[in-house]
């Protein structure tokens, strides 16, 4: 009985060609499986860790989601912008413990530039509670200074003192730029693997100064343009922003603040609570993770019927190989438990070559996730779940195996040996 | 030469991926009730020794205020935050605790409104609320007929339309804000799903 598994390993290598493929579909079927699942746990870790300790988001009237993802997630564009006055307001408000104001619309190099208040670094939360660090660095200071995400300093090579130029718009490259104004890199945050990692902060004086000679739409003809210098002594205060964030003195009255702020007369705006929004937006996506679950089930169950035709195929030509098997001695089980052996060779190997395949898929995609979505992936090991489906795949493929090593033991010892004419 | 009939091996194969996927789709959620739709409520039970005692939502309310208690969303508050400064003299309203429930473990029924979430997405800090929708469609429950709860081990929310169990030990604290002085607050030992 010792003998068999090698015996299955030989057989199996001796019509290499088609075991690969077998293999290679089962490899596909269960790397989409996996990939579906993790990518999903990854995509839910990864919106939860971004927000933390924020009782409120208020930005323009929209869609609670889609304030959600422009102002958290830095994905999509706002439609409307909020006026300072209305921020000003709620941050006075006595039962407000904190707001701070967030203006998204320019970019550098790909990345978003957040114009915001230095008490941003102070009240920011992720994770759990984790409030920002600085690598190196302090916030900024002066009207100029850019507090940069860890991933736009680690990808573009940028030291503290450094000089950026900020894009006007969000495209990757930009061909109107603020570059009159530069400003010097004055802190580098520490990585926490949320969309902060890839945002350039500035202040929201820093972003007036520079769209000063930007009224009508385009840059003001060379002759009319303000200097950097100059811009120091203009009128800087914000007038718009594109959403802000609050904190409560009392979880009580979170509610009821919502409440005022989507009723509020003097502007329409949305105010949302993030447990909520990213719920909601679970229930939404939800339905689509289910249906991409099936397809991939419906996938792996493909690959394990593709084997199983692959298998009943070389019964066929196989017939003289059993036939000198039980020849030379094997047992009718025996040559049932070598087709059984068989089939589970091709669904492990298809399994581990499946996990390695989701992995690389993965680490090759993680890049691009972030940039388009703001999802960071945490490729981490296998879950107990993940390893209960490799079995299951396994297991399936002994029930499947089951029928040609079963159509191999009712053969006569006859079949392989006739010559039939 | 006998084959074996594929009808059966196809049936075969697509039990086992039916089984694989059958503990994903179970968790598909619970179909939404009518906006406003009051948790159901539990029958007054009198509190056991060393058990939580079932808490109706009439009771979060103190006895003397209870006979002009109506179970359904309250009267809209417009100027929380409009008039000077958002800082308009508020009408008075009376949302005061039921002192008497003061470090009570209780056992109560209802809609969560998730606050805060774990890195692993588990809603472990939030408003338990008598009626579903109370965070968006209708104005909030005033303060005495919500429990804001601290769940530390988390609660994996797949749909806001659920109504929930949530057992606890409930603890009524002064705050000074412009609705009122008092709020309640469960630190929650137990969850699990309300069935209708």
């Amino acid at each position: 009985m010792s003998a068999l598994p090698l015996l299955a390993l030989r057989s199996v290598w001796n019509r290499r060609g088609t075991a690969a493929l077998t293999v290679f579909s089962i490899a596909v079927s269960v790397a989409l499986l996996l990939g579906v699942l993790h990518l999903r746990e990854d995509a839910r870790r990864s919106f939860a860790n971004t927000v933390s300790g924020t009782d409120l988001v208020v930005g323009a009237r929209s869609s609670p989601l889609s304030l959600l993802l422009y102002a958290v997630f830095h994905v999509g564009e706002a439609t409307q912008s909020v006026s300072y006055a209305s921020y000003e307001k709620v941050a006075r408000h006595p039962d407000v413990a904190w707001a701070v104001p967030v203006a998204l619309g320019d970019s550098h190099r790909g990345f978003r530039v957040l114009g915001t208040e230095a008490s941003y670094f102070e009240h920011w939360r992720y994770g759990r509670g984790r409030a920002l660090a600085f690598d190196a660095g302090a916030p900024f200071v002066d009207l100029y200074d850019a507090v940069l995400g860890a991933e736009v300093a680690a990808r573009l090579g940028y030291h503290l003192g450094d000089r950026i130029v900020i894009a006007h718009g969000l495209g990757e490259v930009s061909f109107a730029e603020h570059a009159d104004k530069p400003f010097r890199v004055a802190g580098i945050l520490a990585r926490t693997g949320t969309p902060v990692d890839r945002a350039v902060h500035v202040s929201l004086e820093g972003l007036a100064a520079m769209h000063l000679d930007w009224q009508s739409g385009a840059q003001a003809p060379p002759g009319e343009r303000v200097s950097a210098e100059a811009a120091r002594a203009a009128d800087l205060r914000p007038q718009r922003i594109t959403a802000f964030m609050v904190g409560m003195r009392s979880k009580s009255t979170v509610l009821v603040m919502q409440r005022a702020l989507n009723e509020y007369r003097g502007e329409a705006l949305t105010a949302i609570i993030p447990g909520v929004a990213l719920t909601q937006l679970w229930e939404l996506v939800g339905v689509a993770e289910t249906a991409l679950l099936v397809v991939a089930a419906c996938v792996v169950v493909a690959g394990l019927l593709g084997m199983l035709t692959a298998i009943l195929t070389s019964l066929n030509e196989r017939r003289r190989e059993m036939a000198i098997l039980r020849s030379v001695g094997a047992r009718p089980l025996d040559v049932f438990a070598l087709l059984l052996l068989e089939a589970a060779l091709l669904a492990a190997a298809g399994a581990v070559a499946g996990v390695g395949l989701m992995y690389a898929a993965l680490a090759g995609s993680a890049p691009l996730l972030a940039r388009r979505f703001g999802v960071v992936l945490e490729i981490g090991a296998l879950t107990p779940y993940d390893a209960a489906l490799l079995a299951g795949v396994v297991v399936a493929s002994l029930v499947i195996g089951a029928v040609p090593a079963l159509n191999a033991y009712r053969r006569s010892l006859a079949d392989g040996l006739t010559i039939r004419l | 030469m006998r084959r074996p009939p594929p009808a059966r091996a196809a049936a075969a194969a697509v039990a086992i991926g039916a089984t694989l996927l059958a503990t994903r789709l179970a968790a598909a959620p619970p179909v939404a009730p009518p906006v406003g739709t009051p948790a159901p409520h539990p029958a007054p039970a009198a509190a056991e020794p060393g058990r939580a005692a079932t808490l109706g939502w009439e009771e979060l309310v103190p006895a003397g205020a209870r006979a002009g208690y109506k179970a359904g969303p309250p009267p809209p508050l417009h100027d929380y935050l409009s008039g000077e400064d958002g800082l308009a003299a508020q009408q008075p309203q009376d949302f005061a605790v039921n002192a008497a429930l003061e470090g009570r473990t209780v056992r109560i029924p209802g809609f969560i409104v998730p606050l805060e979430l774990d890195p692993d997405g588990r809603v472990t800090e939030f408003f338990l609320v008598p009626y579903f929708g109370a965070c968006i469609h209708v104005p909030p429950p005033p303060p005495n007929q919500m429990l804001y709860v601290s769940l530390p081990q988390g609660l994996t929310l797949d749909s806001m339309y659920a109504a929930y169990w949530v057992s606890g030990r409930l603890s009524t604290h002064t705050q000074k804000t412009k609705l009122g002085a008092a709020a309640y607050s469960l630190a929650a030992t137990g969850v699990e799903e309300y069935k209708y």
